[in-house]
């Protein structure tokens, strides 16, 4: 019974590591997130809607277990893929993934871009 | 049997208490026990110190980025020359004014006075001190405080429009932060963010 026991508890505190890396994991993931939108909406105000591109955020990852870019994903209105903002509105989509074990992924979040 | 006139003999007597053998298996299975739930019980108060240790640093590490960027978010643009009021830009030390009044169209450097309508405002790393600093008339008294004490690294670089390194106001648009927060005994937390400058 003993055993049992000891066995339960020792099971127990992988999972309290396994939440502090999950915190961890989304303040980095998230900061990352930011950056980008940060750098999306910055171009969108200096240098115009058309030079929203899908590219922007190369160079931001490679830190924390976050190998890869933010990864951006550019729709038009009709939701058809493009690389650069050119009809009307864009929407633009931003995934952060974290590739280092233990993996895990961002909820991504969405910016809605218009031409005016 | 016994006959007339004899006593009965004596019914063996019971056995009272416990051998010696059996009080030492006991106290050694008490002290067994005792010794796994210490264990198990000192195990817990340094998880639990670990894990808040942890989370502070976290917390930390947010709160810090979060007011930093919004610092580097008011830096004064100089319509004048067409540059961000910003003195110093190294990897470890920023040095700019904010304008706490009218715009005043001028730097007014490290010590602004009233009539500059400006704060100075230093970011700078300091061994494992991260601090932020008020300078100027209007700041008065002038202060600095650590925002943290547990920087492993910290780097700012400074970005143009096209996102490459510059070493000019004028061209300054970004300024990234890349900050490594461990505080004794627990893990790393590595992180980095960007700040859009907003005043042109």
């Amino acid at each position: 019974m003993l055993t049992a026991v000891s066995l339960g508890i020792l099971a127990m505190q992988p999972q309290v590591f396994k939440t502090q890396t999950t915190g961890r994991d989304q303040f980095v993931g998230s900061e990352l997130m930011r950056a980008c939108a940060e750098r999306l909406l910055a171009v969108r105000r200096s240098t115009g809607y058309a030079t929203v591109a899908n590219s922007l955020c190369n160079g931001m990852g490679g830190l924390g277990g976050f190998a890869s870019n933010p990864t951006v994903t550019l729709a038009d209105a009709n939701g058809n893929s493009i690389t650069t903002c050119s009809s009307a509105t864009c929407t633009a989509t931003i995934i952060v993934v974290k590739s280092a074990a233990p993996a895990a992924t961002l909820t991504p979040i969405t910016l809605q871009l218009s031409a005016y | 049997m016994s006959g007339p006139g004899q006593a009965a003999p004596c019914a063996p007597r019971r056995q009272q208490g416990f051998t010696l053998v059996e009080v030492v298996i006991s106290a050694g299975l008490i002290g067994f026990l005792a010794l796994t739930a210490t264990f198990f019980w000192v195990d817990s108060l340094g998880l639990v110190r670990t894990v808040n240790t942890d989370s502070a640093a976290i917390a930390d590490g947010r709160a810090l980025l979060e007011r930093l960027a919004r610092e580097i978010r008011e830096v004064k643009f100089n319509p004048s020359s067409g540059a961000y009021c910003v003195s110093t830009m190294s990897a470890t030390q920023m040095v700019f004014n904010k304008t706490s009044g009218d715009l005043v169209a001028a730097c007014s450097g490290a010590s602004p006075t009233d009539a500059n309508n400006d704060i100075a405002v230093t970011i700078q790393v300091n061994s494992t001190n991260l601090n932020l600093g008020y300078a100027g008339t209007l700041a008065a008294p002038a202060a600095t405080k650590a925002l943290t004490s547990y920087v492993s690294s910290f780097a700012m670089r400074f970005l143009d429009a096209s996102y490459a390194v510059t070493a000019s106001a004028g061209t300054l648009r970004f300024v990234e932060l890349s900050l490594t927060l461990q505080p004794p005994g627990v893990q790393a937390t590595q992180t980095r963010t960007v700040v859009a400058l907003r005043n042109e």
